[in-house]
């Protein structure tokens, strides 16, 4: 009843935020230095864990959103790793 | 009535993340494009893990949003850490401010250090 009309809900805003993800990946290609790729692969790195979350939602299961929380975690690191090597105090 | 806050919360995120898109293509510099980064991930992220957290507790599946509780709160944290860490990379390794830019208040301070 109602929560059929959640989770369709939920799979329009999931399809509607990974063509979003898709879109950025321009911005990888293009950017002129360094930093603006990096920045281009952390958004597309949570919007990535937002699907996850949203699809464990859809298949009532909450697996899904763990690994949301893990690549939320790894971009992070990442993000900190790259900056710090470019900064040069690596 | 629940469907609607749900679906208020997942509006206000998709809206915040296509501005934060709609911004990283059109800043004219890096900086600019990083203050949009901000945006994408602190207002759509959290928006959006609110209306998980709505549907978590109503559909019963209350793991999914004690999980999504968590995650709202590590975004919250580690944000604006990794954002000033891209703002000092950016800074360090000579990224081009634009040509219409006024002030340099960091550079000022390194100068007269």
């Amino acid at each position: 009843m109602m929560i059929d009309a959640m989770i369709s809900d939920i799979a329009i805003v999931s399809i509607i935020l990974a063509i979003l993800a898709i879109v950025l990946i321009f911005r990888i290609i293009k950017g002129p230095h360094v930093i603006d790729r990096v920045i281009a692969a952390d958004c597309i790195d949570v919007i990535i864990g937002l699907v996850m979350v949203l699809f464990g939602c859809y298949q009532q299961r909450a697996l899904y959103v763990d690994l949301g929380l893990i690549l939320a975690l790894l971009g992070f690191i990442g993000t900190i790793l790259i900056s710090k090597y470019l900064e040069g105090k690596l | 009535m629940i469907r609607i806050v749900m679906d208020v919360f997942f509006a206000l995120g998709i809206f915040f993340i296509f501005a934060g898109i709609v911004g990283m293509f059109r800043m004219p510099d890096t900086f600019c494009r990083l203050q949009s980064s901000t945006n994408i991930v602190t207002m759509g992220g959290l928006s959006i893990l609110v209306g998980t957290i709505i549907f978590g507790f109503y559909s019963g599946n209350s793991s999914i949003a004690i999980k999504s509780i968590v995650m709202g709160i590590f975004i919250l944290l580690t944000n604006p850490v990794a954002s000033h860490a891209m703002t000092r990379a950016a800074y360090k390794s000579g990224a081009n401010m634009d040509k219409k830019s006024v002030c340099d208040h960091y550079g000022r301070d390194k100068l007269n250090e």
